[in-house]
């Protein structure tokens, strides 16, 4: 039986996005997470005695040039190889060829794969040994597929191969190295070990067996849940048994909650303090990162849109956890919580506010919404200084939207107060 | 919460709402005092400045809307006196009427509404009365004054437009709501602002991305610096292996160096050695060989010589002649001799005590058959069968024997037991019988009987004596005794006789038969009662007294049968009795003990009989038994008169006995064995001494002696011929040895020859000269092989002696001490060279571990992101601020664009009429800065500021007209107040305005505050619809 572990996207190194102002232990622990996982990944296939471990690119950000992400890479392989474990090696966008400039020391079982496809066996003397094929890339920008040069395969040996590569064109990550689930079974292999897309999955059943295995450690509120590699193993007719194992050390996750039922502010905090509390025991001993998305109507809302309670309110809940361990951080807060007014019949009236709201809705529906609201941030968002730390402001129509409801509620909430006149 | 844009009922359906009338308890120069207010529409009040008309305007606002909130003391004070505050009567549209009061106090002084004499509770119903306004809306729109007025059009169009637009669309807060969001967006970042959050961020990012751009290079010196590492160790290694190979080049010269003497003594040695002419194959240690052959061969010849000698003496002795070897035929008799010398010397000594025991053994054999009888004799004593079947038996007799003597013992004592009973049961009978009265006894019972009857009669006898004597007695008293005289004495007579049987201890039938006499006594005086009894008393007394005296006779009687004498009849009472029925008990008592005796040694009598059988018969078994035994005894050899306690002993004596007849004939044994070795002893002895070859001292008759001399001889003899063996055996040994050491002398002889002809000699002393030589040239060989040694050893043995040779041909002494005086030099250069490399190995590894375990990158670059993150949040913030923003103020423009027309529309056709055409149009900026602007009959546009004051103030009013209007098209009627407005226009536009007011009195109650009279004229001649209040100065 031939057992391997695939991962990928390992993003040594790389920080955690989505978070701020962290408290400086919860930051030194985040600031760890790749590298923890990395160890983890390690021990597992010392553990799991792995025959081989195959790594599908990303290993670490080469725009940083981080060395540390560089030096433990190394160290991580120098125990592998000290227990015998090949690896094997394709870079991807994120650590072509061209940015691994510390010169690191590779163990001799390590095998990173060129610019050029190429296949080795898993044990050279063997004359039945599993193949990895694999290839890297040369730089960040590569755009076309790389499937063609692959070499086909020997029919009576178990072929993996290892690749950093978007299959079926998925929008939601950049198209590096494209190609299709039937251009990958075309060139024959058994198992395709692919990496870049964050998020674990199995393309394909068999035949091949065409699997993501996800990065080792979520980095940012999209990448909740479990994070880690697969375990597979090979029997001598070729079939394949693979096993997901976690090895991320902090978990993301997202929390929602409506406010209509929640009456004040310490039921609030009670009801956030249970969910937190619930999400640190599915993180199985895991510190945990989570971002709160506050909705729904109720009286709460105005206490909520208040200046800075927001931000109290997050900074509650980390002196609440932060200090424990496993500990559990909110990273954001968001507040989509509208209030209890009737906006449909202040849209009826015929006051400004009626009028507003009436505005708005037009305002919402217009074709040019998103270029207007463009020009109108576009103080900050074209600052030279903040241009280049910004993303851009609202890349999509649905942003708009989204900004034109913030505001509405922003101007509701001042326009809409208690009369202060003496009765 | 509330919301002044509380949406009211509408007012479809009602009239203009009118102030009715004012009452002023305190206020500024007021003090209580009222002031109608006409149903006109127009109320003009007229008075002087100062006499209060403003305050009366301003009191309206006050009471409707409260004191100002703070330094209300200082709001019109009432200067007067009173109460500061008042009432204003409303008629509502719908023609009720309500009273609005207030007083100075907290909040602005508490508001009192009532109608009809009760108080209005109702919010709603107050706030409509109000019209649903602010005091600010009221202030603005409806009580307005010339400062007001002016105030519309203060230097800052903006600022007085949108209350002017906000009251008027109903969005107070909007202005607040507008500020607010552009100082949070504006703390959040400007443009060119410094010290807002985004700036502050963005400064932080700068100074990160800084740090990081330095930190690439981390990577890339990281890079260098391990190369620059494994150059270094490169170069360290070749300063290492250079210095090693100058360090061995330096020890192989100082090996020259140390090594050189020994090299010229070994070129001398290897000089002398040529001269040396030594024939090949001397041998070895040629002298000491020599000796050694020589000395062996001495030793040799010595010890051949010794043996030879030996040999010799050897055979002598092994050829000598023994004396009477002949002797040796008999060599077994002569044996047998000596193994039985002593035997047969003790049998000699030993068998006359033999003999002397053997008698006195003999006479006790005889003493013990003595003791046992005459008749005994030793084969009597053997044929007793002392067996252990017969000793058994012994027992067996021995226990039935003395069983049976046991038994019989005891049936003696038994019946000697019962010999003394019976003789004491006789003695007792005999007591019994002597004490006894026989004739007593014979009639015992009868006179046990005779007493009993005598007791008996002896009652009767003194019952009828008593009723004698009582009938005596009441014969001789005449009067008749009653009738329980009798019972009463015969109770106390059983009382007196209870007493006495207690007291005596009388037995129980004494005193138990006198009750039952009295009782009978009684039952038959009492049932004895015949008629006779009541015959006359001497009758009766002398029937008692023959009743008496046949009781007498008769107990007389009775007792003569008892031996008394009649005569004591009248003695013999009770006690005698008793005494005479003691005696018979007395007598009863020995009778029945004569019985019980009697009955006792009938008894044992009887079971001294059956004793007696029993011992009878226990005597016969015994006979029997001694019987059997006795003919046992003899049956076995045992005297039949034995007896079984006493055969034990006998048997011991018997054996006893054998013991002793056992002795004798082992002893009779013994002598006679004796006595038969001696005589064989002496015949053999005789035998080898008749031997005439042996020559024996046979004057001797003594066995003993001879016996001796021939155990002697033989021993001689053997001793010799056992010498002459060993001297045969030994001559050969010798003569073995003989040879061996001949032939040893020879191989030395040999060897030493041979020795010396491998020296080229045949003479000893010629080979010792050459022999000196030889060894001369080995010492001196030796030298130089130990030389050369010595120098291959300097070598560790890795060069041959000629490599090693050639070595130090190829070289001088100078030249290697040259040479190290060079390596030296170069060695020292290379320890200088060294340390400054590990030294920068040491840096460059520090600065590899520094680098590879330096986290500070790695934390700047998750503070740039959280930074980042902090920006993003920033930006979503500020861009919510900012759309909001321009949010509101598009909507504001675009309401006022909508809305607009209708309030400018009616304040440009009130302006229109109020500039009598001169302007036509009012304009109000949108977007931006609030401007309004007019547009005069020539389409300029011209900016308030640009117009004369009172066509400004037209302007403001026709504003306001408009604003008056929209707020009264909506719904609200609400009386204006207003105050000295017309001020600053000519005749023709205060006439003008005054039509304007007119034609706005048709929908709205209108209360007009001036001092001027050509105004309150102006009004009159507009207006029919009109009521002037005069107001006198106070």
């Amino acid at each position: 039986m031939f057992r391997f572990g695939h991962a990928a996207d390992l993003h040594l190194d790389s920080p955690f996005t989505g978070i701020r102002n962290t408290h400086q232990d919860v930051g030194e622990i985040l600031r760890q997470a790749t590298f923890a996982a990395y160890d983890n990944l390690i021990k597992l296939c010392i553990d799991r005695e792995v025959d081989a471990l195959l790594i599908a690119g990303d290993v670490f950000d080469g725009a940083t040039h981080s060395l540390p992400g560089q030096t433990k890479f190394e160290k991580g392989l120098e125990r592998l190889h000290e227990h015998g474990i090949r690896t094997f090696i394709c870079h991807g966008n994120h650590d072509p060829l061209d940015s691994w400039d510390a010169g690191l020391r590779i163990p001799e079982n390590v095998h990173r794969f060129g610019i050029e496809p190429s296949c080795v066996p898993v044990y050279p003397d063997s004359p039945t040994s599993p193949v990895v094929c694999g290839v890297s890339y040369p730089t960040r920008e590569v755009r076309e597929t790389l499937l063609g040069d692959f070499p086909s395969r020997d029919s009576k040996q178990f072929t993996i191969g290892l690749l950093h590569a978007n299959v079926g064109a998925d929008s939601a990550h950049a198209s590096y190295a494209p190609c299709t689930i039937e251009e990958l079974a075309a060139v024959g292999y058994d198992y395709w070990a692919l990496g870049h897309v964050h998020t674990r999955a199995v393309k394909h059943q068999e035949n091949p067996c065409v699997v993501y295995s996800g990065n080792t450690q979520g980095r940012h509120p999209n990448e909740t849940g479990a994070r880690g590699v697969y375990v597979v193993d090979v029997d001598d007719d070729h079939h394949i048994e693979r096993k997901f194992v976690p090895v991320d050390s902090v978990r993301w996750e997202q929390l929602h909650l409506d406010i209509q039922d929640i009456t004040s502010p310490l039921d609030l905090d009670e009801r956030l303090t249970q969910m937190v509390d619930g999400l640190r025991l599915e993180a199985e001993g895991r510190s945990l990162v989570y971002r709160i998305h506050l909705h729904g109507r109720g009286h709460l809302h105005t206490l909520l849109a208040e200046t800075d309670s927001i931000d109290e309110l997050r900074t509650q809940l980390n002196d609440t956890w932060h200090g424990q361990r496993p500990f559990a951080w909110c990273g954001e807060i968001h507040d989509e919580t509208r209030s209890e007014i009737d906006r449909d019949q202040l849209r009826k009236g015929t006051d400004f506010i009626g009028d507003f709201l009436k505005f708005t809705e037009e305002m919402s529906q217009d074709q040019n919404l998103r270029n207007s609201l463009k020009e109108e941030l576009a103080p900050l968002f074209e600052n030279s200084g903040a241009k280049r730390y910004l993303d851009q402001s609202l890349r999509t129509e649905a942003d708009a939207k989204a900004l034109m409801e913030a505001a509405e509620d922003a101007a509701l909430d001042l326009l809409v107060t208690e009369d202060r006149d003496a009765g | 919460m509330t919301c002044w844009l509380r949406k009211t009922a509408t007012l479809d359906n009602c009239g203009p709402m009118r102030i009715k009338s004012l009452h002023i308890d305190g206020f500024g120069i007021y003090c209580d005092q009222s002031l109608p207010v006409s149903e006109h529409s127009i109320t003009v009040f007229h008075g002087p400045n100062e006499v209060g008309k403003s305050t009366v305007l301003e009191f309206i606002r006050m009471v409707l809307f409260g004191f100002p909130r703070r330094h209300a003391e200082q709001h019109y004070p009432p200067l007067a006196g009173g109460l500061h505050g008042g009432r204003v009567e409303i008629l509502s549209d719908d023609g009720q009427c309500f009273t609005f009061e207030r007083h100075r106090g907290p909040h602005g002084g508490r508001l009192n509404v009532r109608s009809d004499g009760q108080d209005v509770r109702d919010d709603t119903l107050i706030d409509r009365l109000r019209g649903d306004l602010t005091a600010g809306a009221f202030q603005a729109i409806l009580a307005f004054n010339l400062e007001s007025l002016k105030g519309l059009g203060a230097a800052d169009d903006s600022d007085i437009t949108s209350p002017f637009y906000s009251a008027g669309t109903g969005a107070t807060q909007l202005p607040t709501a507008l500020k607010n969001l552009e100082d949070r967006h504006k703390r959040i970042y400007t443009k060119s602002g410094r010290k807002q959050k985004v700036a502050t961020v963005l400064a932080k990012l700068t100074t990160l991305d800084t740090q990081l751009r330095k930190a690439e290079g981390q990577s890339a010196e990281y890079r260098s610096t391990r190369r620059r590492l494994d150059d270094l160790a490169a170069a360290i290694a070749t300063t290492d292996q250079t210095q090693d190979g100058a360090r061995r080049e330096r020890e192989e010269r100082c090996r020259y160096q140390e090594a050189w003497p020994t090299w010229v003594r070994l070129q001398d040695i290897q000089t002398q050695l040529s001269r040396y002419s030594i024939q090949v194959g001397f041998p070895d240690d040629p002298l000491l060989r020599l000796d050694n052959l020589e000395t062996q061969i001495a030793d040799s010849e010595d010890n051949l010589g010794q043996i030879r000698l030996k040999l010799s003496d050897a055979t002598d002795s092994a050829n000598r002649p023994i004396d009477n070897e002949a002797l040796l035929e008999e060599n077994a008799r002569c044996k047998s001799l000596t193994e039985r010398r002593s035997s047969y010397q003790n049998a000699c000594r030993d068998l006359p005590k033999q003999e002397g025991l053997l008698k006195k053994e003999r006479a006790a054999v005889a003493e013990l058959l003595q003791a046992l009888g005459s008749d005994w004799s030793e084969e009597r004593v053997g044929s007793v069968d002392l067996s252990l079947t017969a000793r058994d038996a012994i027992e067996g007799w021995k226990e039935r024997l003395n069983a049976l003597q046991e038994t019989q013992r005891g049936i003696d004592q038994e019946l000697s037991r019962l010999d003394q009973v019976c003789q004491t049961a006789e003695h007792a009978l005999a007591h019994a019988q002597d004490k006894l009265d026989q004739d007593l006894a014979d009639g015992l019972d009868d006179k046990i009987a005779l007493l009993h009857d005598a007791r008996q009669r002896w009652h009767k006898y003194q019952e009828a004596k008593q009723r004698l004597e009582a009938l005596e007695d009441v014969a001789n008293d005449d009067t008749a005794l009653p009738d329980h005289r009798f019972p009463m004495v015969g109770v106390g007579a059983v009382v007196a006789l209870l007493v006495f049987s207690f007291v005596l201890d009388l037995p129980w039938y004494v005193p138990g038969s006198s009750l039952v006499l009295v009782l009978l006594l009684l039952l038959r005086w009492q049932f004895g009662k015949s008629p006779k009894d009541t015959s006359p008393i001497a009758d009766r007394v002398a029937t008692a007294g023959r009743v008496v005296d046949e009781a007498r006779r008769s107990y007389g009687k009775v007792l003569a049968a008892l031996d008394v004498s009649p005569k004591d009849v009248d003695r013999v009472d009770s006690a005698v009795l008793d005494q005479i029925g003691e005696r018979l008990n007395e007598e009863l008592k020995l009778r029945q003990a004569l019985r019980t005796a009697t009955t006792e040694l009938d008894i044992q009598q009887k079971d001294r009989a059956t004793c007696r059988d029993q011992r009878d018969q226990q005597q016969r078994d015994l006979d029997t038994a001694t019987d059997e035994w006795s003919t046992w005894l003899t049956q076995r050899g045992f005297p039949g008169t034995f007896r079984v306690d006493t055969i034990p002993k006998f048997v011991s004596k018997i054996e006893h006995v054998r013991n002793a007849l056992k002795d004798l004939k082992g002893r009779r044994d013994r002598i006679y064995g004796i006595q038969k070795d001696v005589d064989e002893y002496a015949a053999d002895v005789k035998a080898v001494a008749d031997k005439k070859t042996i020559s024996l001292d046979v004057s001797q008759s003594d066995v003993g002696v001879t016996a001796d001399q021939i155990i002697a001889l033989m021993a001689e003899v053997q001793t010799a011929v056992h010498d002459r063996r060993a001297m045969t055996a030994r001559a050969k040994d010798w003569t073995i040895e003989s040879k061996t050491a001949e032939g040893k002398v020879s191989r030395l002889q040999k060897r030493r020859d041979e020795l010396l002809r491998t020296g080229g000699t045949t003479n000893p002393e010629d080979f010792r000269v050459k022999a000196k030589e030889f060894i001369d040239y080995q010492q001196a060989t030796a030298t130089r092989d130990t030389l050369r040694a010595t120098l291959r050893a300097a070598w560790m043995g890795r060069h041959a002696d000629d490599v090693l040779e050639r070595m130090f041909l190829d070289t001088t002494i100078d030249e290697v001490n040259d040479e190290i005086t060079r390596l030296d030099s170069q060695l020292q250069e290379l320890r200088n060279l060294r340390p400054a490399q590990l030294e920068e190995q040491a840096e460059l590894a520090a600065k590899i571990h520094r680098l590879s375990s330096d986290e500070d990158s790695s934390q700047w670059r998750a503070q740039r992101e959280e930074l980042r993150e902090e920006l993003r949040a920033l930006a979503r913030q500020w861009s919510t601020l900012v759309v909001a923003q321009s949010l509101l103020e598009q909507a504001r423009t675009k309401y006022e664009e909508e809305r607009q027309p209708d309030v400018v529309r009616h304040a440009t056709t009130w302006f229109e009429r109020m500039s009598n055409g001169r302007y036509e149009n009012i304009h109000v900026g949108v977007g931006g800065k609030r401007e309004i602007s007019v547009v005069d009959r020539a389409g300029r546009k011209k900016a308030p500021d640009q117009l004369s004051r009172g066509a400004r103030d037209q302007l403001y009013l026709a504003l306001r007209f408009g604003l008056i209007q929209n707020i009264g098209d909506r719904g609200e009627r609400l009386p204006v107040v207003v105050d000295e407005v017309l001020v600053n226009c000519d005749p023709a536009r205060a006439k003008v305005v005054v039509d304007a007011f007119v034609e706005l009195a048709r929908t709205t109650q209108v209360l007009v505050l001036t001092c001027h009279p050509w105004v309150v004229d102006l009004f009159k001649a507009a207006s029919q619809d009109l009521d002037v209040v005069e107001m006198a100065s106070a």
